[in-house]
């Protein structure tokens, strides 16, 4: 076991509103691989922005090498050999690989840049981590695995002895992922310790050489890899039972709410065609980039499309844009949250009531007791957990965000919802009030549409489930057939037939 | 707990205001009481209305997060219209001038937001600064680049009539129109749309609000403003003059700034603004006053600028920071 490289003792992080991290001790010793997961919300982004000096702890204390430090700001965790690869990689894609590992740290001969050495060294240094690659490269031509690798460069460049990855195979292919890992255990060799957070657990089991489980901010197990299983990790991350996860009820399937004919879009859309009922979720699911979300914004009229027709409850619709397909009784809960759902400074009461402004008033005029009363009512309805009407929306956690952006929609009076990504980003206990809106949904006989990568949940909450790769539909499974599995599902996910 | 708050954040949206009135107090004693003469106090109030009525005017368009650079030039066309339409067409009908100021404004004002929204010319920078020169050439060019005189008393009115021989009416009407900009920003749907649209422009379009015709009514309303603006500039001067407001437009943005308002759309509202208008106004009469050059009342108007939102951004890390220490501390007590 190698020696102790870094250690947080206590610490305790707060944030308007929520514990991020409490009394949270953790450790990291030089050349191992240090799995760290717990749900989303459970503080790992904050230990992690503790860890790169991004974040200050309010109580508690660091120890680097044994002796204790304050990392004050990035700078000196840099200096404490601390780097971090970020979910978001921090590529300037216009500028070459050795521009982009030099960034900031340019070494100059006289007051020129000296090309010669840097492109030398980036040569050096993207050939260990097993890429041999022209340095002079624009990064925008690489992969996301190879970027990801200049990345990691960076860290090599500045000597760091520990490095934090957030999340890094989200984005990568196959491949890509198992270059990665080749490139951790190339690391872990050097003696630079590493910390993997990940939401996979296969890959956490295939790499790590012990794993932290974490759960509202608070420090719950450390253990070898060897000492835990699947279950075990998972009953530390979620503190009850699997079988709780999903509650899905199953409503009396009512007439076509939706038909969609000959979606075309071109390079990204090929003649989709499906139809989804009252009563029912309908279940998207499919790689990044199978061309469900860009189905589902066609059908909102978010994006223009080349051709295809909307039927709704049999009538033939025209929406061009977002707000022709609210008229027509759709809503639209996008993947992006924070991008596309929310206004994050206006308050919880303007996000609420932000798609219905023009029902919402008497001769222009807004209708603040109507919002007063019906904003209680739905904070009350979909347990909103925020201090006022008032409060900015950016300032809730992710959940309680959530339900804030269904709010909005369920108050259009909408009948068909399309939810992409529902549960993205926000913790075991909303994610079961999500699912809980749309089994109320489904029950008032409503059309519900969910676009999911997670499988459990598709399978978990879908009467149907629809599988799409490459802009095309592969097919159409229901609830009660015999191909209603994570395998099938994969299978036709990757272009294979079912049976 | 929570009145504290309250009366923190009262304090808060008063900061402008509390500038303002240090920059007063300062000024009163330079002047040695000259400033805050009762006489120069009017004048104030005479010189505010032209920098207030066409910052509210931007105001909108800030919330937006975009920007009218044309400002200046869309008061100069629609004043050197009107006086074209006097001169050359002998109307000498005020409420026809009044008609044909406030159309030609607001109607150039609306061709930027078409611009922006229609031609999809991609940051309101290119659409205006391309305004910005079209309708300063062409009031340069229909008036043989000559001042217009000799409006009607109808025309002038606003800007010379004065409430007993001393309070200017002009300023008055600046005030009614800031109330009326307040209700409408704060209580209609519109005006909900301007912030949402201000705050997230990709959530506010997938709310089903048509987020063009919202813009195209902000830019409106700038021109709209410029041209009220303009028609209290013909009664200050009894003119209309090709090159009216040269510097409008920066004054107009430096209001809105030094008001709060920011520059990322979202966030800002009338009264800030209004301070805004009066921190430039009083800096302009102070040093003149004061005998201090124009170029150095450059200096200090942007220097003011400066300062201002710097102050803006230490508020915002400290109300970060207290609210931070006040949850903290409530959940150590819990």
């Amino acid at each position: 076991m190698g020696k102790l490289m870094m250690e947080l003792k206590n610490v305790t992080k707060y944030f308007p509103g929520v514990v991020a991290l409490n009394d949270m001790s953790f450790q990291v010793r030089a050349g191992e691989v240090h799995g760290l997961i717990g749900e989303n919300g459970a503080g790992k982004s904050t230990l992690i922005k503790v860890f790169t000096g991004v974040n200050q702890p309010e109580k508690g204390e660091i120890f680097v090498d044994g002796k204790p430090v304050t990392l004050g700001n990035p700078n000196i965790a840099k200096q404490a050999g601390i780097g971090c690869i970020y979910q978001e990689l921090n590529i300037v894609p216009d500028l070459s690989i050795t521009d982009n590992l030099f960034i900031n740290y340019y070494k100059k001969k006289g007051v020129l840049l000296d090309y010669g050495y840097m492109h030398k060294k980036a040569a050096e240094i993207m050939s260990q981590l097993g890429q041999d690659i022209d340095p002079k490269t624009l990064c925008g031509k690489l992969g996301l695995g190879v970027q990801q690798m200049v990345e990691i460069g960076k860290s090599i460049l500045s000597e760091a002895r520990l490095i934090i990855m957030d999340e890094p195979t989200s984005s990568l292919s196959n491949n890509e992922v198992i270059q990665l890992m080749k490139t951790i255990r190339i690391l872990k060799e050097k003696g630079i310790a590493i910390v993997f957070v990940s939401h996979k657990l296969e890959e956490i089991f295939e790499i790590c050489d012990c794993i932290t489980v974490m759960r509202d901010g608070q420090h719950i197990s450390t253990k070898p890899v060897e000492q835990v299983t699947h279950d075990s990790l998972i009953a530390d991350m979620v503190g009850r039972s699997l079988d709780d996860l999903f509650p899905k009820q199953v409503s009396a399937k009512r007439e076509e709410f939706l038909r969609v004919e000959h979606l075309n879009s071109i390079g990204v859309l090929k003649d989709v065609s499906f139809k989804a009922y009252g009563g029912q979720v309908l279940g998207f699911a499919g790689l990044v980039g199978a061309g469900r979300t860009e189905t589902m914004r066609a059908i909102f009229g978010a994006d223009e499309i080349d051709g295809g027709d909307l039927y709704i409850k049999g009538k033939k619709v025209d929406v061009k844009q977002p707000r022709d397909a609210i008229h027509n009784k759709v809503a639209f809960l996008t993947e992006d949250r924070k991008g596309e759902g929310l206004i994050l400074d206006a308050s919880v009461k303007n996000n609420l009531f932000l798609a219905t402004i023009d029902k919402d008033s008497n001769y222009g005029f807004l209708d603040q007791k109507k919002y007063e009363a019906q904003g209680k009512e739905n904070v009350a309805t979909y347990k909103i957990k925020t201090p006022t009407l008032e409060t900015p929306a950016g300032t809730l956690s992710g959940g309680n965000q959530q339900k804030v952006v269904i709010a909005k929609w369920v108050n259009t009076e909408a009948e068909i919802y399309i939810f992409d990504e529902p549960t993205r980003g926000i913790d075991v206990g909303a994610k079961i009030e999500v699912y809980n809106v749309m089994n109320k949904l489904c029950k008032e006989g409503k059309c519900v549409i969910m676009v999911s990568s997670e499988l459990p949940e598709v399978l978990g909450m879908s009467d149907r489930v629809i599988v799409m790769r490459e802009g095309k539909i592969m097919g159409e499974i229901d609830r009660d057939s015999e191909h209603f599995n994570q395998e099938d599902i994969m299978k036709a996910a990757w272009g294979g037939k079912l049976a | 707990m929570k009145e504290k708050n309250g009366i923190k954040s009262i304090i808060g949206k008063m900061g402008p205001l509390v500038a303002l009135i240090v920059v007063v107090i300062g000024l009163a004693i330079a002047t040695g009481g000259k400033f805050v003469a009762v006489n120069n106090l009017m004048n104030i109030l005479r010189q505010t209305p032209i920098i207030a009525l066409m910052a509210v005017g931007m105001l909108c368009v800030i919330l937006l997060g975009g920007i009218d650079l044309s400002a200046g030039s869309l008061l100069a066309i629609a004043i050197c219209c009107t006086g074209v339409v006097m001169k050359k067409f002998g109307i000498n009908n005020s409420f026809v001038l009044f008609i044909v100021c406030i159309g030609i404004g607001t109607l150039a004002g609306a061709v930027n937001g078409i611009l922006l929204t229609k031609l999809k010319l991609p940051h309101p920078f290119i659409a205006t600064l391309g305004m910005k020169n079209i309708c300063r050439g062409l009031a340069l060019l229909i008036t043989g680049a000559t001042a217009i005189a000799g409006f009607p008393k109808g025309m002038t009115f606003v800007g010379t009539t004065n409430i007993g021989g001393k309070f200017p009416i002009s300023f008055v009407l600046t005030v009614l129109l800031f109330v009326v900009m307040h209700i409408f920003l704060t209580y209609t749907g519109l005006g909900r749309k301007i912030y949402s649209f201000g705050g997230n422009k990709e959530a506010a379009r997938l709310a089903g609000i048509n987020t063009d015709n919202v813009q195209i009514f902000c830019y409106a309303a700038s021109g709209f403003f410029c041209a009220v603006a303009g028609i209290v500039y013909i009664g200050r001067l009894n003119s209309a003059v090709p090159l009216a407001s040269l510097e409008g437009d920066l004054d107009a943005i430096a209001s809105c700034i030094i008001g709060g308002a920011s520059f990322a759309g979202g966030k800002g509202n009338v009264w800030g603004t209004l301070v805004g208008a009066f921190m430039i106004a009083v800096i302009r009469n102070g040093c003149d006053l004061l005998g201090v050059s124009s170029d150095l009342q450059q200096i200090v108007i942007g220097a003011v600028i400066i300062v201002a939102v710097y102050i803006d951004v230490l508020r915002g890390q400290m109300d970060a920071k207290a609210k931070r220490l006040a949850i903290a501390k409530s959940l150590e007590t819990a």
